[in-house]
């Protein structure tokens, strides 16, 4: 099994973040700031020192959410704290941003971190459409050709142009490239339908970045599986990426209670005004496509609802002792038979001291027991040419 | 056909049989462009009506093609690269021009730009027709598989108006000059003996023409520019006609100036940004 650290930096010194949208910056404190930061960074790079395979690294806009807007300025910062941890960039929200600059800057991540990283390729979520002023109901097509663009600037050997509906270069050729060969490996989003086809067509490990029972998964999983079949080829553990929310402790309770203080502040102040843009955006617009949601718009509401215990047994977290958390592992890696485990180690304002505890529990106690799961996932990152 | 293009015949300087001629279409005001057709024949495609408001455009109709006559001592592209040769220095005040070709157009034009480099200034490669590798998958010829190779938007292509004995004689053509496979290894021994300015186009969905095949003309032709165009697959005149229309006109008026993004004045030079 190969595990990637998340830790979506978010901003905690306010207790309400109000629900319009934007959410205001009056009361940003750059001193705290700074400290954050600092917390935060030293959080990302004792993950290698804990044994994740992989750092990750996630865009979002204008919200207390996350404080890391442009996540390959983070990542070129671990490249030269860490090496041995992979770069889990999940990652650009690929429609809002210049795909050129996008591939040259991920190639720079991959060059300077020594072949290190995996690409994300997000669509992120409605309201950062908002604050990038993006139709949202352009999404999917430029994602789309976005893609298509990024990995012709990888791979291309000559110069080129490109004519496209969203994007048009005349002249491309860009320096350097990825070190990786024939570029890094890709991971996408699957919270969709169309999503998991859009994963599968382009053979990306595919992130279920929020698990709300295995059910869901399993569906996402197979069409995901079935989009493979019809294009010839069958997926295996390393192409599924789950993501669940963690919290370790010496005791159930502390864990427990760390857990949920965490998350009522992530559902109530973090989550805030971006709920209200995701609102305007979803009833405005196509961006969801008018497709099946396998996950319920009410999701956020629910999950708040719903008590540790029930969230554990649902499979959307890892919550206890060690040997609790093995377990829970376990049997949701015999539910899902997935390669990938993407665990967000601070949920909401979970104090930091908290997480470096819990990481050194996972390091101490959890991963000895559970990495050879699904072994064939470590290694896809570092394949260069030279090899 | 559009009322802008006139048919004509040329009498053909190498045929020795009275009544043997090449036709050919022209039509458009402005300066001389060469358009060489593609293995379907010749069609007013809105990419060629739109260089037609801005040149002159010379359209022959390659032996065989669209009913014509097979002229039998030709039996190459590369002989009827030669004829081109012919034909414009009979028809083209100078001599030289432009020339344009799509997918088997392109072959002939690549030709053309070897064996006669004096008669062509810039030179169009769409989707160009002839360089398959040797290990490329055989090209298929059944209509549905080809339908689907052909357009990325297949409800955009044109209810076809011409009669079955000219599409059925478009295809012994192909026959007749070894053209099926769409390998010329002779022809991608030379390409890098092309010297004017190229633009090679590909549609990022075309099969027909492996995605290698223009990437090795971009490497062997020392002055040239390749552009993917997206969402077309190899009738990409078909399924994004302005922006190959766009392309080729900003190339045409530019040169190598066409990589830099033009203001929208409506100015010459800008025309097509």
């Amino acid at each position: 099994m190969r595990f990637s650290q998340t830790h979506h930096m978010p901003y905690t010194d306010i207790d309400e973040a109000g629900l319009g949208w934007p959410i205001s910056n009056s009361r940003f404190d750059g001193q705290r700031a700074i400290e954050m930061y600092q917390a935060y960074m030293k959080a990302k790079t004792y993950a290698e020192e804990c044994g994740f395979d992989a750092i990750g690294c996630n865009e979002h806009h204008m919200s207390p959410f996350g404080m890391m807007p442009n996540p390959n300025l983070i990542a070129s910062a671990l490249t030269q704290m860490t090496t041995t941890a992979e770069i889990q960039l999940s990652g650009a929200i690929v429609p809002l941003s210049n795909p050129i600059r996008i591939a040259e800057e991920y190639a720079m991540v991959d060059v300077m971190s020594g072949g290190r990283l995996m690409a994300g390729f997000m669509r992120g979520i409605p309201h950062e459409y908002v604050a990038y002023n993006i139709d949202p109901n352009d999404s999917w097509s430029r994602m789309r050709e976005a893609v298509s663009l990024i990995l012709k600037a990888w791979t291309e050997p000559e110069p080129f142009g490109w004519e496209g509906e969203h994007y048009q270069f005349r002249a491309v050729s860009i320096w350097p490239k990825p070190v990786q060969f024939p570029h890094p490996p890709i991971l996408m989003s699957g919270g969709s339908p169309t999503s998991a086809k859009f994963a599968a067509e382009h053979r990306a490990v595919m992130g279920i970045l929020r698990v709300l029972n295995f059910d869901q998964a399993r569906e996402l999983m197979s069409i995901y599986t079935e989009q493979a079949r019809a294009d010839g080829w069958e997926p295996g553990p390393d192409r599924f990426m789950v993501g669940v929310p963690t919290a370790v402790a010496n005791t159930f309770e502390e864990a427990r209670d760390a857990l949920y203080s965490g998350t009522q502040y992530f559902f109530d102040v973090l989550q805030g005004g971006i709920n209200r843009a995701q609102q305007l955006v979803v009833q405005e617009t196509r961006y969801s496509g008018g497709e099946r949601q396998v996950r319920p718009a009410n999701k956020d509401q629910v999950m708040k609802q719903t008590p540790v215990e029930q969230r554990i047994e649902n499979g959307q977290v890892l919550c206890g002792t060690p040997e609790m958390v093995v377990n829970q592992i376990k049997r949701m890696h015999q539910e899902l038979n997935h390669g990938h485990m993407n665990l967000i180690v601070k949920v909401g304002n979970m104090p930091d001291e908290f997480v470096l505890d819990s990481m050194t529990l996972l390091k101490d106690q959890v991963f000895p027991h559970v990495k050879n799961l699904s072994p064939e996932a470590v290694g896809m990152v570092g394949r260069t040419a030279a090899e | 056909m559009s009322s802008d293009f006139k048919s004509l015949t040329w009498p053909l300087r190498s045929a020795e049989a009275p009544g043997r001629e090449l036709s050919y279409f022209v039509g458009g005001r402005g300066p001389d462009v060469l358009y060489l057709h593609p293995a379907s024949g010749f069609r007013v495609s809105d990419p060629l009506a739109r260089l037609a408001t801005k040149f002159r455009v010379w359209a022959p109709i390659v032996p065989g093609f669209d009913g014509t006559e097979l002229q039998e001592e030709i039996t190459t592209l590369r002989g009827v690269a030669d004829l081109i040769s012919e034909f414009m220095s009979a028809k083209i005040s100078s001599g030289r021009c432009d020339v344009v070709g799509h997918s088997l157009g392109g072959w002939i034009g690549a030709w053309l730009a070897v064996l006669h480099p004096e008669q062509v200034d810039q030179l169009v490669l769409s989707a160009p027709a002839g360089f398959r590798a040797p290990d490329a998958a055989p090209l298929s010829f059944e209509p549905a598989v080809m339908l689907k190779q052909l357009y990325a938007h297949p409800e955009k292509r044109p209810i076809d108006e011409k009669p079955p004995e000219f599409i059925t004689g478009n295809r012994d053509a192909i026959v007749h000059y070894d053209a099926g496979e769409s390998r010329d290894v002779d022809l991608m021994s030379r390409v890098s003996e092309i010297e004017c300015g190229t633009l090679i186009m590909h549609g990022t969905q075309d099969v027909r023409v492996p995605v290698d095949a223009v990437q090795m003309l971009r490497h062997e032709i020392p002055h040239s520019q390749l552009m993917y165009i997206y969402d077309a697959a190899h009738g990409l005149e078909i399924d994004q006609p302005e922006r190959v229309g766009e392309l080729i006109e900003d190339f045409l008026m530019r040169g190598e100036a066409f990589i830099v993004k033009a203001t929208q004045t409506g100015d010459a030079a800008g025309a097509g940004a």
